[in-house]
């Protein structure tokens, strides 16, 4: 009996291999038949990289006879991702996405290619499938919400955000989030709280500019103006940082693309890996200009002047044109206290960028604190026509004139940048003093109205321009209703 | 009781089969959605002998910003003329045409803060005068400060227009749209304000010859357009505006007939740097209900240099009634701005031009102005009419000669460079040339 059992048990196993082998045969001819089917036509490659050519065409030959089949394809999506591919890209995260089921890495990918497009019928299902089965990649989350949102599902975008806050509690994307879908049902207090929090623990970044919309709703005016007076223009919200995604620069070999890149991770304040892609676009295209005077900026905020000093001699030496590259060197070595080979960097640049309204302007400004006046004037009004939309040569030469007691050019100027830039406090302020000191009120009335517009004129500017009303014309000013 | 010795086996064997089917088809969790994927963009073709330039008007000196333009016969003379902002020189323009085909410019305004939109309005302050109504950013570079100012130039019916100003002190105003909102006979405003940090959307009901008073729609950053159309087709004037920055959406305020909107979002993007830069009425499909078009190629942003993104192009938002819209692709331009709706070879399909402002300008193949052809079936060929002059941030169609098409006016704007291949106003007619056959495009 104990044999025949045995033997019994042995032909059900091999009956089992067989059946398994069979299958596992079967299954794997299915899945290189799938990947060979899901290859995508190359496009056209002419003018790439040839490394980047070569790994394609490694990639479509493995994926076609290699070992690894499978892996050749995640590394052809990769590449087409990282270079701007995206129908190559998305086809084969469409495959790989079925043949590569438990991965949900490539429906994230390919959802946030056709958000990209702003095509969220099709990515919100690969988000609510990633956010099902890979909960703790919270950007999955945001995304979804945020595009729950946009499509005016906002209980299920609430939901989202909830959850992924419950995941990971303080995440500001989620408080954001959460704030537009409070403010979107007029719960201006719960708005509040949410981007109180996201803001504070981002520097204002995440929702900052809308936490001054919701102060301002709530009548909590004197909060609303001191975010207002911190800056001209912030514009510092960023992208979430999403793992899933932000290493696809590794692969990309298309160096205006890598100074996009590197531009958001700095923007995100991430300047290490911002230094590394920019990098990389350098050893991939030393003769592009823009890619040496991305590097040139980033070793400038690490601390590194000299290293930006050769990338920006680099970016010079095929891009003399761009004028930006010599006032930065021309900055650099004055901050090195330089001053000789800045004053022949000024001159070499005026020389190549002969309409560059900043080089005129430092020049300007050189000649200037030499006494040489009347040619600094000169540089002044040359940069103030190259750029009449900015006020700084303006504001420049008021002072010159107001030293050379020569006030009313002086205020001329004045007038001229408040044209340039109608909120400029310092001019705002300037403009007030003169009038209230000249007698004249109702020019005195007027600035100080502007004045009363901007939140970045300091408090003890107000008061002190307040002070002087009221001694000049023996009453406080009346400006009259504000909006 | 003894078990069944045979029980044994079976669910060895079961077990043995249940993992062996497991490892081989990797313990799946539930398959993703079948869904899309991104679509290959139409090949373009090159339609450079279609259309040829003049320059109309004075020649540039230094860069323009022509911000903005339109097509109108502002004297009602029977010809086209044409009016702008000149952003830089804080001036609105008008271009009149004399008979002959010449033009000549007059300032219409000079004292205005970085006019950036113009609109034509028929009887807006006295019926059968078309007045002008202009939006002023302060400054067009970013600056969250309250500088924007609307305002309105009244024509005295001789082409003198008197400048009134409505609202000052407000976040930078980018649009203004005319309709009666409140249906009480009197034309109100839509206002878009970019701001850049806080930006706004209002409408302003009028209250007297040149009193209005602001009723917020929403509160963010922005806003670049709004276009004023009875799009739920309800009977009322609705508004549709784009907002920019991080927010990328489309919004749609549905007018009750009293003034009171219902918004709803009718487009958005999870990107971030979608780009959106302009946003424009037509009925693509001319099935009678007010469509948009869209265009996203804002090249700011990460970069040391504005340029172009892969999703930069032109879109379609089909208004398929009741507030709804379905969402089309029309094709890729790289820094696409000021997208119109026209039939340019006059066979009766509406096609689409759009412009490109912030494009790889060191690059000749960088495209300037393409004319999205229309097959019929709103399928789009895009012709290359233009890689130069470069900077082209506006565009409008309208009649300049007798051939029976269309002609174009395009305005520069160059505020970064290259500066090498400049222009200001340039008139483009047909040249008599057919157009190139459109290429078949890719497989889906």
């Amino acid at each position: 009996m104990k044999r025949s059992r045995l033997i019994w048990i042995l032909s059900a196993v091999l009956v089992l291999a067989a059946a398994g082998g069979g299958y596992a045969w079967w299954r794997t001819d299915q899945l290189n038949r799938a990947i060979t089917a899901a290859l995508p036509p190359q496009p056209d490659l002419r003018g790439w990289n040839q490394e980047l050519k070569d790994r394609i065409a490694g990639c479509e030959q493995r994926a076609r006879h290699g070992p690894d089949r499978l892996q050749a394809l995640e590394e052809l999506s990769r590449l087409y991702h990282a270079n701007g591919f995206y129908p190559e890209a998305s086809r084969c995260y469409q495959a790989l996405i079925r043949l590569d089921a438990s991965n949900p890495i490539w429906a994230h990918r390919l959802a946030t290619l056709l958000a990209q497009y702003g095509d969220l019928a099709h990515a919100i299902p690969l988000w609510r499938w990633v956010v099902k089965n890979a909960p703790q990649h919270i950007q999955a989350a945001i995304r979804l919400g945020d595009a729950l949102l946009k499509d005016n599902h906002l209980t299920e975008a609430d939901e989202v955000y909830k959850r992924a806050l419950a995941r990971d509690p303080g995440n500001p994307y989620a408080q954001l989030g959460l704030a537009r879908v409070e403010m979107a049902r007029g719960n201006w207090t719960g708005a509040r709280t949410m981007l109180e929090s996201a803001a504070g623990a981002t520097n204002y970044a995440i929702g900052g500019d809308l936490l001054v919309t919701v102060y301002e709703h709530l009548g909590l005016t004197e909060r609303a103006t001191a975010l207002r007076a911190v800056t001209k223009a912030s514009g510092a919200f960023y992208d979430i940082p999403d793992p899933w995604l932000d290493d696809l620069y590794s692969d990309c070999y298309d160096v205006y693309r890598l100074i996009i890149y590197s531009g958001t991770a700095d923007h995100s304040g991430d300047l290490k890996t911002a230094l590394l892609i920019a990098q990389r676009a350098v050893a991939l295209g030393p003769n592009d200009g823009h890619a040496q005077f991305n590097l040139g900026t980033l070793y400038q905020q690490a601390g590194e002047p000299l290293k930006a000093m050769a990338a920006m001699k680099q970016c010079i030496a095929v891009l003399p044109s761009f004028s930006d590259a010599w006032y930065q060197l021309f900055a650099l070595q004055r901050s090195q206290g330089d001053s000789a080979n800045a004053i022949h960097t000024l001159m070499a640049g005026l020389q190549a960028c002969p309409d560059s309204p900043g080089l005129h302007l430092e020049l300007g400004r050189l000649l200037a604190q030499a006494g040489q006046n009347d040619q600094a004037i000169a540089q002044f009004n040359l940069a103030a026509k190259l750029r009449p939309q900015e006020p700084d040569a303006q504001l420049d030469l008021a002072a010159l004139y107001f030293k050379l007691n020569e006030v009313d050019k002086g205020y001329a100027e004045l007038h001229a940048a408040i044209e340039a830039e109608p909120g400029h406090p310092g001019a705002l302020t300037s403009l007030a003093m003169a009038s209230i000191k000249l007698g004249h009120e109702a020019e005195a009335i007027k600035w100080l109205r502007h004045i009363a517009y901007q939140p970045r004129v300091r408090p003890e500017d107000r008061q002190a321009l307040d002070q002087a009303f009221v001694q000049q014309f023996g009453h406080p000013p009346d400006i009259g209703p504000l909006q | 009781m003894p078990a069944p010795r045979r029980l044994t086996p079976r669910p060895l064997l079961a077990l043995s089969a249940a993992g062996l089917l497991a490892l081989l088809s990797g313990c799946n969790r539930g398959a993703a959605p079948d869904t899309a994927t991104v679509a290959a963009e139409a090949p373009q073709v090159d339609d450079l002998g279609y259309m040829a330039a003049t320059p109309i008007g004075h020649a540039p000196s230094g860069y323009p910003w022509i911000a903005n333009l339109k097509c109108v016969d502002l004297d009602q003379d029977g010809l086209e003329d044409i009016v702008f902002c000149e952003a830089k020189e804080n001036k609105v323009i008008w271009l009149r045409q004399l008979p002959g085909g010449k033009f000549e410019e007059h300032v219409l305004a000079d004292d205005l803060r970085a006019p950036v939109h113009v609109q034509p309005v028929m009887g807006f302050s006295h019926p059968g005068r078309i007045d002008l109504l202009v939006a002023s950013m302060g400054e067009v570079f970013p600056n969250n400060d309250k500088i924007g100012t609307i305002y309105i130039l009244e024509n005295d019916g001789h082409e003198h227009f008197i400048k009134h100003m409505i609202i000052d002190h407000v976040a930078r105003v980018t649009d203004v749209q005319a309709g009666d909102f409140n249906e009480d006979g009197q034309l109100d405003l839509a206002v878009g304000q970019f701001g850049y940090d806080q930006g706004e959307i209002r409408w302003m009901e009028r209250t007297g010859p040149w009193s209005f008073k602001s009723h917020n729609l929403l509160n963010l950053s922005g806003t670049i357009n709004v276009c004023v159309a009875d799009f739920t087709g309800h009977g009322h004037q609705d508004i549709a505006a784009l907002v920019s920055q991080e927010w990328e959406e489309v919004f749609l305020f549905t007018n009750d007939g009293h003034g009171n909107f219902t918004s709803k979002v009718i487009f958005g993007s999870t990107n971030e740097d979608f780009a959106s830069s302009n946003l424009s009425l037509c009925d693509l499909n001319q099935d009678g209900r007010p469509d948009l078009l869209y265009s996203n190629g804002d090249g700011f942003g990460p970069s040391p240099v504005p340029g172009p993104r892969p999703w930069h192009g032109v879109q379609w938002l089909e208004n398929l009634g009741n507030g709804n819209f379905r969402f089309h692709r029309i094709g890729y331009l790289a820094g696409a701005y000021s997208p119109i709706a026209v039939d340019l070879d006059g066979d009766g399909k509406i096609d689409v031009v759009a412009v490109s402002a912030f494009n790889e300008w060191e690059k000749p193949t960088a495209t300037s102005m393409v004319w999205f052809r229309n097959d019929g079936n709103e399928h789009f060929t895009p012709h290359v009419l233009a890689y130069n002059p470069t900077h082209l941030l506006t565009v409008d169609a309208g009649t300049f000669d007798k051939s029976g098409l269309p002609s174009l006016v395009t305005g520069a704007f160059f505020g970064n460079p290259p500066y090498d291949r400049i222009s200001r106003i340039l008139l483009w007619r047909h040249t008599g040339a057919k157009p190139v056959p459109d290429r078949p495009s890719p497989a889906p």
